[in-house]
């Protein structure tokens, strides 16, 4: 380990794999994460002053300042100099966007906090197939999606599953006829887009495809605003009546975060123990009260290396002991007479 | 109902609109308040602000500027400049298809089909506030005659039948309703849009002396204040020049410290929608962030949560602002240097309230006119156009007139 307190986050994780952390154990950690970022990460030791929060003062980790996630675009956000990055992961963009850059000076933690989680909420057992329509890590190496996904097919899949993006297309026919062929339990992982873009076609060519009993899919990513938006109750329908599936999990990571957010059939997406969610008021900048719709803050304490704690704009709520995400902000709509400055840009293309 | 008698009747029953006891205004201000969010002190406002220009005497100005001589309506009448006679025709009827942003559009439009003697049919949105019904409920009290000649419809198919034998249809929305109607049309059926369109305010450095700044500082938080940036009119930055005897990121924090004081006034709070708010968060935060990177900004937020924010930063970029009274101030420092961020706005900007040394004004006027700037005014002005302004840089009732030439 690069640091003793990436060491402590190691051992923690291992520690409360399997079982839930107390608060103030978490606590206790956090301050330490804490002010080891206020002292080795400039940009973000300037940010928690201008909140006016220093180690000092901390005392629960709700109180652990969060840096905007649009930050990852503008500011280097490391605890060690940037020559010594192992790994950059990016986030998705355009090519006029600027994309979001989350830097590694080591993978261990990152791929300690991937399994649990994974094996607590989706499998147990190497006794699935995997079918993952989404592109392979070395297609898409900057992509965090694309790098989980193979440690999960590593240590879950035997390493065999098969990847149905490639070259950036979706790979539609060859995953229907595979899945139309296979005998054993399957597990479809797929971003949300991707897969109703796969329904449609399913849809389109008339097909039904009986996986075999205890299938599962596993759902992520959202659709980001796009035009296609459809709910997650309409998409798991459709996945029963064209897949069979009745099992579904919902992942819910960012590319600013290290670690993952499970839901098992639509319930709450519930957090390994070295992570937490709260749900902040807009506008007080408060915790909201519980079931208070808010925007959703996550402290990861496995993000050692950059910021715990990420400000994120999905708007969410708690929900028994996790919280269910209700969509992203994009701001307001144009005013009145007024264009945004999204439509002006658009306009003026 | 002869022009005079429609002049005098519509300015006698903006007199009784101005009263602040008179019954159909009490209904208006509730209903703004309740129904469209609106604080009470800027729903008077802005009833005060559309009725001081539908007097007797603004009516007969406005016929006047745009008509020449009102008789045009009835017959020929000589046009001495050109050696000619002219008479104008108004449409039998005019659909209005209005949105909901502000009310005072519609009560306007509804005025001016009437000045001309056609029959009007309103379509309003189907979020409507309910203040153009309640202003003909006042209408059929004061005239029932005149009352006759104007309708409401809400429905959308009911509109469209109507569009298709209207004489002339207008339509108040944004660029893509507009695109949508016009193509729903006869091709032959005349057609006016008033489309999006976005304001701002300019301050050069000679306007920024340590006496005025205060004082401009509280007309510009006015005009960001009065119909709570719903409006094409309501500025959505305020470039601010540097080298004055005040910074521009002090001048934003005047606006700011004006604003307070306004919303501190006020009995009722207007209401905020989650997308306000939320705007508001993210515009804070890309400000925290352009500071970490050394960027001189700065932001200031009303004491009570989310009413309204000032934002200070130095590029020069057309950014707007999307939430009701989310207002960006942004420093630079020669005309030039904004003159991309017009550019792009350019083909969708309305008005601007310049503030400058009087040697410069026209010539700064000539400027922003290539950028399609329509209406220049004065700090504080914004919200407040003369009923014989350009809307959208053309002619209002003239062309809504089909006119025949007589040549001698």
């Amino acid at each position: 380990m690069p640091t003793p307190v990436a060491g402590d986050v190691l051992r923690f994780i291992r520690c409360y794999s399997a079982k839930p952390a107390s608060d103030s154990e978490f606590t206790v950690l956090a301050t330490r994460v804490f002010r080891f970022q206020f002292e080795n990460n400039t940009p973000y030791r300037r940010f928690c002053e201008m909140e006016g929060m220093t180690p000092d003062k901390l005392t629960s980790w709700k109180d652990v300042p969060a840096m905007p996630a649009a930050a990852f675009k503008e500011l280097t956000l490391t605890t060690f100099p940037r020559i010594k990055k192992k790994k950059v992961f990016k986030t998705s963009g355009t090519t006029s966007e600027k994309r979001g850059a989350h830097y590694f000076e080591t993978l261990e933690l990152y791929e300690a906090s991937i399994l649990p989680p994974f094996e607590k909420h989706v499998l147990r057992t190497d006794a699935y197939v995997f079918y993952i329509l989404m592109p392979s890590a070395r297609e898409a190496p900057d992509s965090s999606l694309s790098f989980m996904l193979k440690i999960v097919n590593r240590h879950f899949g035997r390493g065999k599953g098969r990847f149905y993006i490639q070259r950036g297309r979706p790979q539609f026919e060859s995953l229907a006829r595979d899945l139309g062929k296979e005998r054993k339990k399957a597990l479809l992982l797929a971003t949300a887009f991707a897969l109703k873009g796969f329904l449609d076609h399913l849809e389109e060519k008339n097909l039904h495809l009986r996986l075999q009993p205890g299938s599962r899919l596993m759902e992520t990513g959202g659709f980001k605003g796009r035009a296609r938006e459809v709910s997650k109750a309409e998409l798991y329908r459709l996945c029963r009546e064209r897949l069979g599936i009745r099992d579904f999990v919902s992942e819910y990571g960012m590319t600013e975060l290290s670690s993952q957010y499970y839901s098992r059939n639509g319930g709450p997406f519930m957090a390994p123990a070295w992570m937490r969610a709260v749900v902040m008021d807009p506008q007080t900048g408060k915790e909201c009260r519980s079931g208070r719709l808010g925007l959703l803050k996550h402290v990861d304490l496995a993000n050692t290396g950059s910021v715990m704690a990420v400000q994120t704009e999905d708007l969410g709520r708690m929900k028994g002991k996790g919280f269910e995400v209700v969509g992203r902000s994009r701001g307001s709509e144009a005013r009145g007479c007024s264009l945004s400055y999204e439509r002006f840009l658009r306009d003026s293309q | 109902m002869n022009l005079r008698d429609t002049v005098r009747t519509l300015g006698a029953l903006s007199g009784k609109w101005m009263r602040r006891d008179f019954l159909s205004r009490r209904r208006a201000i509730t209903q703004l308040v309740r129904v469209s969010g609106f604080s009470e002190k800027m729903a008077h406002a802005m009833l005060d602000t559309l009725f001081c220009e539908l007097t007797t005497p603004k009516l007969q100005t406005l016929l006047r500027a745009e008509l020449q001589s009102p008789g045009v309506l009835d017959g020929f009448v000589r046009d001495a400049r050109n050696h000619r006679f002219v008479h104008a025709r108004a449409p039998e009827n005019i659909v209005h298809v209005f949105s909901s942003n502000i009310p005072n559009a519609a009560i306007t439009s509804i005025v001016m089909g009437l000045l001309i003697g056609s029959r009007n049919i309103a379509k309003v949105s189907r979020r409507d506030e309910g203040i153009l019904g309640i202003y003909l409920d006042s209408l059929r009290a004061h005239d029932p005659v005149l009352w006759k000649r104007c309708a409401i419809v809400n429905g959308r198919a009911e509109a469209s039948h109507l569009m298709k034998q209207a004489g002339l249809v207008v339509v108040y929305g944004n660029d893509e309703s507009l695109e949508e109607i016009r193509k729903s049309i006869p091709a032959k059926t005349p057609f006016v849009g008033y489309g999006h369109r976005v304001s701002f305010a300019l301050i050069l450095h000679e306007a920024l002396s340590k006496e005025g700044a205060v004082r401009l500082a509280k007309k510009t938080a006015y005009d960001v204040w009065m119909a709570d940036q719903r409006g094409c009119l309501s500025p959505v930055i305020v470039f601010t020049q540097q080298g004055g005897k005040v910074y521009p990121r002090d001048f934003a924090g005047m606006v700011a410290l004006q604003l307070d004081r306004i919303e501190k006034g006020e009995h009722s709070k207007p209401r905020r929608s989650m997308t306000d708010t939320l705007s508001a968060v993210r515009l804070r935060d890309q400000l925290r962030i352009k500071a970490l990177k050394g960027e001189k900004v700065g932001y200031w937020l009303s004491d009570k949560p989310g009413l309204w924010m000032v934002g200070y930063d130095e590029r020069n970029e057309a950014e707007f602002s999307s939430g009701a009274q989310i207002i960006r101030v942004k420093g630079f420092r020669k005309l030039l240097d904004i003159e991309g961020a017009l550019q792009k706005m350019s083909g969708s900007l309305q008005a601007v309230s310049l503030e400058c040394a009087p040697t410069h004004r026209k010539q700064i006027a000539e400027w922003l006119g290539l950028f399609g700037v329509n209406r220049i005014c004065r700090a504080g002005q914004l919200q407040k156009p003369p009923i014989t302004w350009h809307h959208d840089g053309r002619l209002n009732l003239a062309n809504w007139l089909t006119w025949t030439d007589l040549e001698s």
